[in-house]
C-alpha cells in the first residue's frame, strides 16, 4: 500500500459520524450545562476589563470615575472641600427657620475662614471665592433675623449671641484678609482680597448698627 | 463575528464542529459515555469562554486543543488505555454512498482503526487531525503546541509508522 492509498483509507474514517441519537443526547446535555453558575469576582473583573476594551464610552466613564477617585486621594484639599461645601449648603437650605439658617451659614463661613487660614497660596483664588460666597450668604441670613426674636423659634438673647459671634467672625476675617494682602503678589488675587475686604467692612457696619439697637 | 451574540456564535461553532470533536474524542477514548462527557465538557468550556467575553479567534483549534487536553487528563486518571474494535463501538455510523462495497469498506476501516490505535498518542493525534479532520498545519501546531515544521515532520513519521503496521 503506498502513501496515497493509505491517506485515502484514513480519509474514509471521516465517514464515521455520530448518530442522530448521539447528537441529540449531546445537544441536550450541552444545553443543560449552558446554565452557567454565577461568575467569581475574579471572572467578573476579567469580564469588565474585556468589555471596557470593546466599549469606548463605557471605558471613558470608568476612566472618569477612576480619575475622580485618584483626584480625591491626591488632591483632598481641592475635591473634599467642594463636596463638603455642597453638603453644608444643602443643610442650610433645608433648615427649618431663619435663625437655624443663620447659625448654619455662620458655621459654614467660619469653616471657610479656617480653610483660608490653613491654605498657603495653593488654590487661594478658589478658596477666596468660596469664602466670599459664604460670607455674603451669612450676612443675608443674619440681617434677616428679628432682633426681638420669634416666638417658638429663637429669643432676643439668642439673636444677640449670633450677632456678636458674627461680629467677631467679621473682625477675624478682616485681619486675615489684611495679612494675606501683604503676602500675595499676584494682582488678580490681590483684587479678590480687596473686594472681600471691602465687603467685610460693609458687613461690619451693618452688624454694628444692629448691635447698637440692643439695650445695654 | 467578534461582535456576535455569544449564543449565536456558540450555536454556529457547535453545529460546525460537533461531529469532528466527538469523532476525535471517540477515536481516542473508544468509550461512548466518556466521549459524550468529554465532548460536552469541551463545548461547555468554549461556551464559558464566550460567556466571559473572551475572544476566540480560532474556535476549531480552540475546541481541539481543549478536547485533546481533556483526553490526556482522562488517561492520566485511568493509567491504562483500552482499544475497542470499531464494530463494537456505539453511537458512530458509517456514512457512504457506495452501498455495494459498504461491508468491505467497513472491514478495511476497522482494520485501519485498530492499527491507528497502536501508534503512540502524538502520532494518532496528528494523523486524525490532519487526514481525518482536515485541520490545517498552522492550526495543528496551535493545538499540539509545536512549531509548524515539527508538525510536518510528525505527520510524515506517523504516516510511515502506520504504513509499517499494515
Amino acid at each position: 500500500m503506498n502513501d496515497n492509498e493509505l491517506i485515502e483509507k484514513l480519509k474514509q474514517l471521516k465517514k464515521l459520524e455520530p448518530s442522530q441519537k448521539t447528537l441529540a443526547v449531546l445537544e441536550s446535555r450541552i444545553k443543560a450545562g449552558q446554565a452557567m453558575p454565577a461568575p467569581s469576582l475574579k471572572e467578573k473583573l476579567g469580564t469588565l476589563v474585556r468589555r471596557l476594551q470593546t466599549r469606548p464610552v463605557l471605558a471613558a466613564g470608568a476612566l472618569a470615575v477612576c480619575l475622580l477617585v485618584v483626584a480625591t486621594v491626591t488632591e483632598r484639599n481641592l475635591v473634599l472641600p467642594q463636596a463638603q461645601l455642597l453638603w453644608d449648603r444643602t443643610e442650610i437650605a433645608l433648615a427649618p427657620n431663619r435663625f437655624e439658617k443663620a447659625k448654619l451659614a455662620l458655621e459654614l463661613s467660619q469653616k471657610q475662614l479656617y480653610a483660608l487660614q490653613s491654605t498657603k497660596n495653593q488654590n487661594l483664588a478658589l478658596q477666596l471665592t468660596y469664602l466670599s460666597q459664604a460670607a455674603s450668604q451669612t450676612d443675608g441670613y443674619v440681617r434677616a433675623l428679628n432682633l426681638k426674636g420669634e416666638p417658638g423659634k429663637y429669643t432676643m438673647a439668642q439673636c444677640l449671641a449670633v450677632y456678636r459671634t458674627y461680629g467677631n467672625y467679621l473682625d477675624t476675617l478682616k485681619g486675615t484678609i489684611q495679612n494675606r494682602l501683604s503676602s500675595v503678589s499676584d494682582q488678580r488675587t490681590q483684587a479678590q482680597l480687596q473686594s472681600l475686604l471691602s465687603k467685610t467692612s460693609q458687613y461690619e457696619q451693618g452688624v454694628d448698627s444692629k448691635l447698637r439697637q440692643y439695650p445695654d | 463575528m467578534e461582535n456576535q451574540n455569544p449564543h449565536q456564535k456558540f450555536e454556529e461553532v457547535y453545529h460546525a464542529h460537533v461531529k469532528a470533536i466527538f469523532r476525535f474524542v471517540y477515536f481516542k477514548v473508544s468509550d461512548y459515555e466518556t466521549a459524550l462527557d468529554i465532548t460536552q465538557e469541551t463545548f461547555l468550556k468554549f461556551w464559558k469562554a464566550l460567556y466571559k467575553g473572551q475572544v476566540v479567534k480560532n474556535p476549531k483549534a480552540f475546541l481541539f486543543f481543549i478536547a485533546r487536553g481533556l483526553v490526556v487528563d482522562y488517561y492520566r486518571r485511568r493509567d491504562h488505555r483500552t482499544h475497542v474494535p470499531l464494530e463494537q463501538i456505539e453511537g458512530l455510523i458509517f456514512t457512504t454512498d457506495d452501498l455495494d462495497n459498504k461491508l468491505d469498506k467497513e472491514r478495511q476501516i476497522s482494520q485501519l482503526f485498530a492499527k491507528l490505535h497502536e501508534l503512540r498518542e502524538d502520532y494518532q493525534d496528528i494523523l486524525i487531525l490532519y487526514y481525518i479532520e482536515e485541520v490545517e498545519v498552522p492550526d495543528i501546531a496551535e493545538i499540539v503546541q509545536k512549531t509548524e515544521n515539527a508538525v510536518r515532520v510528525l505527520i510524515h513519521r506517523a504516516l510511515k509508522e502506520l504504513k509499517g503496521k499494515l
